[in-house]
């Protein structure tokens, strides 16, 4: 039973949070108005002069930008489907192993990447990569010409993904694991009285009961369309490379932060944003729809 | 047509400043009655610590400025050099701005904005009355172009420090290498002696990686390490500078023909694997540095300061030592090297500052303190200098200044300290030497030579001060002045754009993934996305 004097503490504890939310994300919020003024330090935010879209319309004009939001959506996207495609796979197969102690050790060795920081990786894959590195010394005794991975256009992306998906594929399968240990046992007794085969239970029993989790996880990857990971790119990335790596977050990065265009980054950045918005209001609603899945 | 009188005065207004040498002004060091307070703001010096009792507005300096005529500093904030511009950004939007602060030659831009909202005061007249010897000298050094910058309507409103030249890259090689493959430092003058020298260093030390290069920037301007400019300038081009043609027309410098015969050389050197042929992946800080350090590195371009940063390879490699010359030459023998621009920091007042002539007079103790020209102030200075201060040793001598930030020094301050400390070690000569702490400096650098073990300290100074310092102003060399090097605001907005197609055509052109023959294209590029725009806005800012 309810009664306000109840409600009354829990709203109490709410203010705080509450007052961190506004003070931090929702008053810095309002800085967005310079994306569409020519921003000026000295006039501040409320002084400068406003010039309506032009930052907007310089941004679209741009081979720049529109390169960048082309890598953004490629390596995004990739990121995105082999995200759901490998940890299922590989959920799948661990869960027919049945030595249960390899099973384990294996289960978390593969997600330990999970918790190290692009900081770290971005330098032991550059390392690995280099010119000298492991890569091009194992292929090297194949005959295979040693080539500088990192900084050429016809690998990068490769690599970013790739490890990308060594990275989270290990921790995005504990949730797929989850799924699978709730199956019904009698649903694959059932299969294998009825005569099918491994790969049949596999395709039959498996995969339709685990579908609503893998819709589900893809939908609620929809918002990061745009995010295609800042971390990850900044740290292993050179001007070389910037054709084929360069993205939203680390152009707005480079020209807001070291090139000191407040007005034009911020137009790119809002730009990102409005997008993000409507793919995570687009990904809760079909969400909603395919996995009764809510939040609000 | 404004900005082209304006810059006419303000030249009017140096050479009137420069014409008069050594005059100190006749208020410069008038004493206040009562005391006079100013607020200031500093970018932290990690380094320092003050001795018990003493803070950054209560120490050997301020007590002697205070002393002589009644002017205390408050210091407001002080935060890491960083943080510097965005916090005073905070200031000026909130309207709390010091009575004085420094800002950066690269800050020009936000001294513009200050000076368009009004909120800079003129001192035009504080500092005809006020600036004192020194302050005169050295500018006039410069023949006052440093003013031009800060000058608005023939007013001065701020005082700046000229940039002093010399920074300019110059060729580091190794001598241990030279020895071995049997080649002597003089002998290496042209673009081809250069590559015999990598050439067979590459042969006699496989393990070597030849020339070194800068990851992101092989081919930019003044006082840039790893940048391999000299070999553009030898050619006639003169990277990211704004050049005025013999027509009198203002072209980018990486525009110019010579950029295509630089490329094709190093191209061709890269070709052949006399470059670091992993250089463009030593993004990270140090990585190249670290190259020329562990003894990898072959060859470098870097200025003369560059000396302290290899203090480490004998360390490293056994035996390994390094010479610098002034290569390659062109046709005519000549090293050609970039002057840079002609404002390094400058220092601004507040318009609501009481007293701008305070500052004036503030300055004008700091170096008679600090250069030892006041000779009871010197042993005050001195006398904290000693181990039990360590402040005064560690931090960077211009923090303690009140107006710190700003350095007042001779255009050719680098090469006259070298010759005076050649003309002492050699000879013993102390009449080169401007101050006491130079003199420390060089006794330190002829015992190193020596080969006195316990000055190994010195070795850095060894290598910049007395080896390539020598060298920066050797008879053959010729410099090329910039046209204009101030941001204007569309180059602002149209400059980072264009920097990174720059940066990109010129490493892909190197690696080979583009040939020499696309460094056109990247010209037309260059013009057609704003280029052409910031090329007619500093033709017309210059009366072109």
């Amino acid at each position: 039973m309810r009664s306000v004097k109840n409600e009354i503490y829990y709203n109490a504890m709410m203010v705080i949070g509450i007052g961190f939310l506004l003070v931090f994300s929702i008053i810095p919020m309002f800085g967005v108005i310079i994306a569409f003024k020519d921003f000026v330090p000295a006039k501040g935010m409320l002084g400068s002069a406003w010039v309506g879209l032009k930052h907007f319309n310089r941004m679209f004009a741009l081979a720049e930008t529109r390169n960048v939001i082309r890598n953004t959506l490629v390596i995004a996207i990739s990121k995105i489907v082999l995200n759901i495609i490998v940890p299922v796979s590989f959920a799948i197969l661990l869960n027919e192993l049945k030595v249960y102690p390899v099973k384990r050790v294996v289960q978390t060795v593969v997600y330990l990447p999970h918790f190290l920081s692009w900081v770290i990786l971005g330098i032991m894959f550059t390392n690995i990569f280099s010119y000298t590195g492991i890569v091009n010394q194992i292929l090297g005794k194949f005959g295979v010409p040693p080539q500088m991975y990192m900084i050429s256009n016809s690998s990068f992306r490769g690599i970013i993904i790739g490890t990308d998906v060594w990275k989270t594929f290990g921790y995005g399968a504990i949730i797929y694991l989850a799924a699978i240990t709730n199956i019904d046992p009698n649903t694959y007794e059932a299969a294998a009285i009825d005569g099918a085969g491994r790969w049949q239970r596999i395709w039959f029993v498996t995969l339709p009961s685990i579908q609503g989790t893998i819709v589900l996880m893809s939908t609620l990857a929809l918002g990061n369309v745009l995010n295609a990971g800042f971390d990850q790119i900044f740290t292993m990335y050179s001007p070389l490379v910037y054709p084929t790596g360069d993205i939203i977050d680390t152009y707005v990065y480079r020209m807001g932060i070291t090139k000191m265009q407040y007005s034009f980054s911020t137009a790119v950045g809002l730009f990102k944003s409005g997008i993000s918005f409507l793919l995570i209001t687009l990904s809760y609603t079909l969400a909603n729809k395919f996995a009764d899945y809510t939040i609000f | 047509m404004r900005k082209r009188v304006l810059i006419s005065l303000a030249l009017a207004i140096a050479v009137s400043l420069a014409a008069v040498p050594v005059m100190a002004g006749e208020t410069a060091y008038e004493r206040y009655d009562e005391t006079v307070v100013l607020t200031t703001v500093k970018r932290t010096d990690p380094n320092a610590k003050f001795p018990e009792g003493d803070s950054l507005d209560n120490n050997v300096m301020t007590r002697y400025i205070k002393d002589r005529i009644n002017v205390e500093t408050k210091t407001v904030w002080e935060v890491d050099s960083t943080e510097f511009n965005n916090k005073l950004s905070l200031d000026i939007v909130a309207g709390t701005l010091p009575d004085m602060f420094s800002l950066g030659n690269d800050d020009y831009l936000i001294y513009r904005q200050l000076l368009d909202n009004g909120l800079l005061a003129d001192l035009t007249d504080a500092y005809d009355a006020n600036a004192n010897w020194y302050l005169r000298d050295t500018a006039a050094s410069f023949e006052g172009r440093h003013f031009a910058p800060y000058t608005d309507d023939g007013r001065l409103m701020g005082i700046p420090t000229g940039r002093y030249g010399y920074e300019h890259n110059q060729l580091w090689l190794r001598s241990d290498i030279l020895e071995a493959i049997g080649m002597k430092a003089e002998e290496i003058l042209t673009i081809a002696d250069i590559e015999t020298y990598l050439t067979k260093a590459k042969e006699a030390f496989p393990d070597t990686l030849g020339l070194a290069l800068h990851a992101t920037d092989p081919l930019t301007n003044y006082a840039s390490s790893f940048s391999a400019d000299p070999i553009a300038q030898v050619f006639g081009a003169t990277p990211r500078y704004w050049i005025e043609g013999e027509d009198g027309s203002i072209t980018y410098g990486s525009l110019l023909p010579g950029m295509k015969d630089a490329l094709t050389v190093l191209a061709d050197w890269y070709a052949k694997g006399l470059i670091d042929l992993e250089f463009p992946t030593r993004v990270g800080g140090g990585l190249t540095q670290a190259v020329t350090t562990s003894g990898q590195a072959a060859a470098w371009f870097a200025p003369w300061w560059y000396g302290w940063s290899i203090v480490d390879l004998p360390k490293n490699v056994e035996g390994a030592d390094v010479v610098v010359v002034n290569a390659p030459v062109n046709d005519a023998g000549e090293f050609v090297a970039p002057w840079p621009s002609p404002a390094g920091e400058v220092l601004l007042v507040n318009k609501n500052c009481e007293h701008p002539e305070a500052v004036v007079r503030v300055m004008n103790l700091e170096y008679d303190m600090h250069r030892g020209f006041d000779e009871e102030a010197a042993a005050l200075y001195d006398e904290s200098r000693n181990q039990n201060n360590p402040t005064y040793l560690d931090a960077s001598w211009t923090y303690l200044f009140p107006t710190s930030g700003v350095n007042m020094e001779y255009s050719n301050v680098v090469p006259t300290f070298s010759h005076g400390i050649h003309a002492f070690v050699e000879r013993g000569s102390q009449e080169g030497l401007a101050s006491p702490s130079e003199v420390t400096e060089s006794i330190g650098i002829g015992k190193f030579i020596d080969g006195d073990e316990s000055f190994e300290q010195y070795r850095g100074s060894y290598y910049a001060r007395y080896v390539a310092g020598e060298i920066t102003d050797a008879a053959n060399v010729r410099f090329v002045y910039p046209a204009y090097s101030q941001t204007t605001e569309s180059m602002a907005d149209i400059m980072p754009s264009l920097l990174t197609l720059e940066q990109q055509t010129v490493l892909q052109i190197i690696l080979g993934q583009k040939s020499v023959d696309d460094f056109d294209a990247f010209t037309a590029q260059w013009l057609a996305e704003g280029g052409q725009t910031l090329t007619d806005e500093i033709s017309a800012l210059l009366g072109k």
